[in-house]
């Protein structure tokens, strides 16, 4: 290798990447970069590394027969000047240039204003999204029954108290003879029966949702778009624990419509105050 | 020479990631308030529910509905635009509402359900068609290129598509009536609107 490397990347540029030298006129630049084979100059020493002159003698102190990089005259009062650096030897015709050993990166410092950055931006982040999501974390859990709890062998199923049995989910059909009314489902539609058992020791609740739940996942409301008024069956479904003169039955019908078509496949119990637990009683 | 490198990769990755972004966000669900048209007569999908108008009528006053009896009638110093809508929803019992359910004018201003008509929204189920009036109280200038606008009002939280429906009524030559007897709502039969 020849020593066409210029002072500039050697010592003494804060930035020795800022600069790269091209090749001089006349001389075509090579294919690609050979590694370089070359004496690897000292990491650690003088500022700059070593010069062209090699690494300093023993018993001299460091910087010394280099220029000061911020001007300063030296001990004997006389500003040291640089050494010249080595004129490069004209290109010959058919010299192949070869670029230069890349200068000695100094030893990496920790950035403390990076570091502190990065953590004041994902704390940034962190509290933007902890704030943002307030409401999936808090409200939304609650927002609907989903969790349906299990239900027993015997087919009981018991949520804060109150337990419930279905024992009777039954298709009246598009016609049925309700006792004291004369109500009919409209056209397309069937009524359903549904009897559920049910004993309670919650007192915070009055009422609870009950709903027939089909293969699509459509949920026909039990008393909704019936007849409240038809004689054995309860316009709403009591599952708090009875008062001493309740006259709701253990086992309480409830009337539902519901499409022809729909293919029921459970029953749900639920309550607002109860989410996201579900009583859910396959039919 | 290096950082001039970094700088020009950086601002081809930033425009490469706008790229993808748009092509990405072409491929999903549009999200934020969507608006399908209609017409009056077809069933129009606002997730989740699907709106019905089977009829329009103009009055200068309108009856309150009475279950035995005529209501009594109610004036306006505008006219008034009764809407028989029907809707039914996807997924279980629902009521949209009333202060979702507009009609909007040609210029933008919108007219709510009246609160002195004695009718709100009332409650639908999975397939399950309901269908009643709503009057609303309009500015006789505006009665002419009417929208109703039925938002379902539902509250997503991330970026799902929210459908309203518009659908166009064609008031330009109705016949403005003295009065209109608004019903109540009523369960219809399948196929019924």
């Amino acid at each position: 290798m020849s020593d066409t490397t210029p002072s500039s990347s050697q010592g003494g540029d804060p930035r020795p990447e800022a600069e790269v030298p091209t090749p001089p006129r006349g001389v075509r630049a090579p294919g690609p970069v050979e590694p370089w084979h070359g004496p690897v100059p000292p990491v650690h020493g003088p500022v700059g590394g070593a010069g062209p002159a090699g690494p300093q003698p023993p018993g001299q102190p460091a910087g010394l027969g280099q220029p000061d990089p911020y001007g300063r005259p030296a001990a004997d009062g006389v500003t040291p000047r640089a050494p010249a650096p080595p004129a490069p030897p004209p290109p010959q015709p058919h010299e192949v240039w070869q670029r230069p050993p890349a200068a000695p990166t100094p030893p990496r410092r920790v950035r403390w204003s990076t570091v502190l950055q990065v953590v004041a931006l994902v704390l940034g982040l962190v509290g933007t999204a902890w704030v943002s999501t307030d409401y999936l974390r808090t409200q939304w859990p609650l927002a609907w029954p989903r969790d349906p709890v299990p239900v027993s062998a015997d087919g009981t199923a018991t949520l804060a108290g109150v337990t419930v049995s279905l024992v009777e989910a039954r298709d009246l059909g598009d016609s049925p003879s309700l006792p004291g009314t004369d109500w009919q489902p409209p056209a397309g539609f069937h009524a359903w029966r549904v009897v559920l058992a049910t004993s309670s020791t919650n007192e915070d609740l009055v009422s609870c949702d009950v709903a027939l739940v089909d293969d699509r996942d459509r949920y026909f409301y039990a008393n909704t778009f019936v007849d409240s008024f038809v004689e054995g069956y309860e316009w709403s479904f009591t599952c708090g624990a009875a008062d001493p003169g309740s006259d709701v039955p253990p086992e309480q019908a409830l009337l539902v419509l519901v499409p022809a078509d729909a293919e029921i496949r459970s029953v749900r119990i639920w309550n607002t105050f109860l989410n996201p637990d579900v009583i859910e009683l396959p039919v | 020479m290096r950082r001039r490198l970094v700088v020009a990769l950086l601002a081809v990755g930033a425009v490469l990631l706008g790229v993808v972004v748009n092509v990405v966000d072409a491929r999903l669900l549009p999200y934020g308030p969507t608006g399908a048209t209609g017409e009056v007569g077809e069933d129009i999908g606002a997730f989740p529910y699907r709106v019905h108008v089977s009829d329009v009528r103009v009055a200068e006053t309108i009856l309150e509905p009475r279950l035995f009896e005529p209501g009594d009638p109610v004036a306006s110093d505008g006219v008034w635009v009764v809407v028989t809508l029907s809707y039914a929803t996807e997924d279980r019992l629902r009521v949209p509402s009333s202060g979702r359910i507009v009609l909007r004018a040609e210029d933008g201003r919108e007219f709510p359900v009246s609160a002195r008509s004695g009718l709100t929204t009332w409650l639908a189920g999975p397939d399950t068609w309901v269908r009643g009036d709503l009057a609303f109280e309009v500015a006789p200038d505006a009665v002419e290129h009417l929208t109703l606008v039925f938002d379902p009002g539902l509250q997503i939280y991330g970026p799902m598509p929210m459908p309203y429906a518009r659908i166009p009524l064609d008031l330009a030559d109705v016949e403005v009536l003295d009065a209109a007897e608004l019903a109540q709502p009523v369960e219809l039969a399948v196929g019924e609107r």
